[in-house]
């Protein structure tokens, strides 16, 4: 039996990737301390500390992080080494794959497994692209929201600024109405998140321990092995 | 730039000072509003100290200071038309009973009150009356002000009015027609109120909404009478509403109470109150902890203050709780927890305990299907396959 080395992502793809492993889970620490302040110090000289101010300086540093990075998976997306779309379109044969990839991940059954060769397969973009876009983009849009009430022309770095908050946030009062509600879906948002991440460390494990290709590696080498074939 | 911006201003106190001298024409001085003031136990000094925190209030530079003590003293001139639909009449309370009146009150008292459901002499048929008359003399000259959400449901017939008993659509529609402005007060008339809950079985519906007009909205339960007041005395200097962003006028709803808090000092160190009355809550720590909807609202009450700055809500010791944004009772309760305690619409859990459910789902999935894995790998293999790859020889 022979392994083929297959170039899955470049420096660029992995260190997009790590940046957003580094970001996301400072957002969501952060995040919930924001939601439930569950620190508290009191020692009523406000002087003495900062807490919620570092806090919420790490979470929208984390978003920023995580903004630049959207942006940079969406060119990726179109340009990249691996272009995403490639693996979405075209869509009806995609379509089918990503089932039988699903179909896969039960009967475990090899005919199952649908011929990727050195690309990835279309459920794992297909997630890729729903939950990082959909849920990414709104994020962006509702942090946006939320921001732009403090954001004036007097503490804005970039002329400008504030509009580029208030406009992009406009966005979200359109989806979800009011501050409150707006809110509330980018709690919920982050719940959805996390949820989707452990599911995507699970079945990345998943995919090292049954197939045994070096899965794992991708992220951190760029390169897994695809057993030759007859 | 500064000289255009110095043309603006000069442009403005022009049109603003004619625009004055017109009313004056037209209403004639007001005789013994200062009289009346110094009845009222206040000074000209302080009306005068009021005119220049109304000015700072309304955004304007201090030169409008003596303009807006004009427009004050013209105000009580200005036929007014107070009309009351579904609400619980504290908007108009909360002003008339107050033991230290304001000078906003007093100008909102003073005012040439054409028709006032709670504070008139005639009642029944000479209520009605007056109120014809009114609308008849002033016709297109009075401002209208509304108080209270309107029922539409079944007709309107939720809500009826004065000895003929007309539905409170109808006097709306009648009585706004006319109006040279219309201003909705409070949250009932600026939202649709508590009544206007989930599941709102009397339809009833904001001013705007219910007559599909575009007037401006003051929310609040109640309002700040010195965003009322502002309102009008803009209109007086400039012969137009202020302006508005989502139907708030700016000058007051700007900004949210989080940014203006003056707790907020204690938010940004992480010092919270934790329970009512505790050692955090003497100190005057922030009181996002216990319900404080202060950054969902916009609202002025930290700036000019309530009662001519004597409180606010915040500063008495209670959270915000949103009153003067939309749907409060839906979107901010719990009004005394945090708002992760709220609900998610549809089905009545809160947001953690369903992402804690998510996860604890997302685990349990990935547990049996973990263990599903190994069985089924081992099975495939005992028939001489291999779970990963098509085809393949066994070497
Ligand atoms: S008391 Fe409310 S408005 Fe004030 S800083 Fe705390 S959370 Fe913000």
């Amino acid at each position: 039996m022979s392994y083929e080395r297959v170039y899955r992502m470049n420096l660029i793809m992995r260190i997009n990737h790590w940046l957003m492993v580094i970001a996301f889970v400072a957002c969501a620490i952060t995040g919930f301390y924001i939601a439930h302040p569950f620190l508290v110090f009191e020692t009523g000289e406000i002087i003495d500390s900062y807490v919620m101010g570092y806090v919420r300086l790490i979470h929208y540093l984390g978003a920023i992080f995580l903004d630049v990075i959207l942006i940079v998976w969406l060119y990726l997306f179109f340009f990249g080494h691996h272009a995403y779309f490639k693996f979405i379109f075209p869509f009806k044969p995609r379509l089918k794959e990503a089932l039988q990839m699903l179909k896969h991940y039960f009967t475990l059954k090899p005919e199952d497994r649908p011929e990727t060769g050195d690309r990835m397969d279309a459920l794992n973009a297909w997630g890729f692209l729903l939950f990082i876009i959909l849920f990414k983009a709104l994020m962006l849009i509702t942090g946006f929201a939320m921001l732009s009430p403090q954001i004036t022309s007097a503490n804005t770095a970039i002329p400008g600024g504030q509009y580029v908050f208030s406009g992009i946030g406009a966005i979200a009062y359109l989806l979800f109405g009011d501050l409150a509600t707006i809110r509330l879906a980018h709690h919920v948002m982050a719940w959805i998140l996390i949820v989707f991440v452990i599911v995507h460390v699970y079945l990345e494990v998943w995919r090292e321990a049954i197939w045994k290709e070096g899965d794992m590696s991708i992220v951190f080498s760029g390169y897994k092995f695809v057993r030759k074939k007859k | 730039m500064k000289e255009k911006l110095e043309k603006e201003l000069k442009d403005l106190i022009k049109k603003c000072d004619a625009r004055l001298d017109e009313l004056e024409r037209e209403y004639g001085r007001q005789s013994g509003f200062i009289e009346w003031l110094q009845f009222r136990g206040i000074s000209r000094r302080s009306f005068l100290k009021w005119s220049a925190i109304m000015s700072a209030t309304l955004m304007l530079p201090p030169v409008f200071t003596k303009r807006v003590a004009r427009a004050a003293e013209i105000a009580p001139r200005i036929p007014v038309i107070w009309l009351h639909f579904a609400e619980c009449t504290g908007c108009t309370e909360s002003i008339l009973r107050s033991a230290n009146p304001t000078i906003a009150d007093i100008i909102l008292d003073y005012l040439s009150l054409e028709y006032h459901d709670t504070v008139m002499a005639p009642s029944g048929e000479f209520a009605e009356k007056s109120l014809y008359d009114a609308m008849k003399k002033y016709k297109g000259k009075y401002i209208c002000i509304c108080e209270g959400s309107i029922p539409t449901n079944n007709n309107g017939n939720y809500l009826r009015i004065g000895s003929k008993a007309v539905t409170g659509l109808e006097r709306a529609k009648e009585v706004v027609k006319d109006a040279l402005a219309v201003i909705s007060i409070g949250h009932c008339a600026s939202y649709g109120g508590p009544q206007s809950a989930y599941p709102n079985p009397t339809g009833s519906k904001s001013i705007n909404e219910a007559l599909g007009i575009n007037s401006v909205i003051i929310p609040g339960c109640p309002y700040n009478s010195s965003s009322l007041v502002g309102t009008v005395l803009y209109f007086l200097l400039f012969g137009k509403l202020p302006p508005t962003k989502g139907g708030r006028p700016v000058f007051a709803y700007g900004k949210r109470i989080h940014d203006t808090c003056p707790r907020r000092a204690h938010f940004d160190a992480g010092e919270f109150v934790r329970t009512w009355g505790d050692e955090a809550a003497k100190k005057g720590f922030c009181l996002y902890k216990v319900g404080c909807k202060g950054p969902l609202t916009y609202n002025n009450c930290n700036v000019p203050g309530w009662n001519e700055d004597i409180s606010s809500p915040i500063r008495s010791g209670h959270g915000c709780i949103g009153c003067s944004e939309k749907a409060f009772w839906d979107k901010m309760a719990p009004l005394e927890k945090p708002i992760e305690a709220r609900t998610l619409p549809g089905i009545e859990a809160v947001a953690d305990h369903v992402g804690w459910a998510l996860v604890g789902v997302a685990f349990a999935g990935m547990g049996i299907h973990a263990v599903y894995s190994h069985f089924k790998s081992k099975s495939i293999n005992n028939q001489g396959e291999k779970p990963c790859c098509k085809n393949e020889e066994n070497e």
